[in-house]
């Protein structure tokens, strides 16, 4: 089977047109997943307080790992669809471990003053900023991957 | 490297191309991207899970069963060869020169 050259360029134009738009439609994580496990780090905090008797620390850690492994197995097995590792580039990745890292520093802006101030649950009270935080940015982050993913295809890099 | 058939027909390269981006994808995503029908969709699907290019999970969100589609190991290789064979072709035509010199006069007025 033989086709011109101006066929193959126009093939390559289209698969790279047909991945740039799907990539670029979906955000690249879904946001109830990172509010998911901001919830799962403030459930993990209280049932660790000092203070907490040991029998409600193991049920409550029990039950957050299964809600945690039933959010993975959603994640991973009913997506609508999930981008190939081979598209995604450092630092897209970067990004992504930024934004994680500023939502940690959220939690910690809130706890540590309260902390200070020797107010109970403190840290427990500063995961909920954590998750208010990225309930309301994920949105943005999960779009800008998916844009930076597309605009790397449609490159070419 | 040669053209793989199988693939090169248009509704089947965007559906191949398409789930070259993806782990895995669901049918009406696919369906929507592509710009097919469900039948045309479904048509091409079983046949490139016939020649074991695609593989299809059927599952459920919900109540609601889906139905999900991935590139199989071969059907990922016989792309990446398509997608070879397909640049050679232009590397070795006049068109391969003219895109070189385009994109070199184009890093040129970049910097």
């Amino acid at each position: 089977m033989s086709i011109s050259p101006e066929d193959a360029a126009r093939a390559l134009s289209g698969i790279r047109g047909v991945q740039e738009q799907a990539i670029r439609s979906e955000p690249f994580f879904p946001v109830w997943f990172t509010v998911g496990v901001a919830l799962f780090a403030t459930g993990i905090s209280f049932f660790t307080e000092p203070g907490t008797s040991p029998a409600t620390t193991a049920t409550g850690i029990a039950v957050l790992a299964v809600a945690l492994a039933a959010m993975v197995f959603r994640l991973a097995r009913g997506a609508r669809m999930r981008t190939h590792h081979s598209l995604i580039r450092p630092e897209t990745v970067s990004d992504y471990v930024c934004w994680v890292l500023v939502s940690v520093a959220v939690a910690l802006a809130v706890a540590l003053p309260l902390n200070a101030r020797e107010v109970a649950y403190a840290g427990v009270q500063g995961c909920p900023a954590m998750t208010v935080f990225m309930a309301a940015t994920g949105p943005l982050i999960a779009r800008w991957m998916s844009r930076r993913t597309a605009d790397a295809i449609r490159d070419g890099d | 490297m040669e053209i793989d058939p199988a693939i090169h027909a248009p509704a089947r390269l965007q559906i191949v191309s398409l789930l070259a981006a993806v782990e895995e994808a669901e049918f009406s995503f696919v369906r929507d991207q592509a710009g097919v029908s469900d039948s045309v969709l479904s048509k091409h699907a079983s046949a490139l899970e016939t020649i074991g290019y695609v593989q299809i999970r059927k599952g459920h969100v919900g109540k609601r069963p889906r139905t999900w589609l991935r590139l199989s190991a071969t059907g990922r290789r016989a792309y990446l060869a398509h997608v070879a064979a397909l640049q050679a072709i232009i590397a070795q035509s006049k068109l391969g020169l003219i895109l070189d010199a385009e994109s070199s006069s184009g890093e040129r007025s970049e910097r």
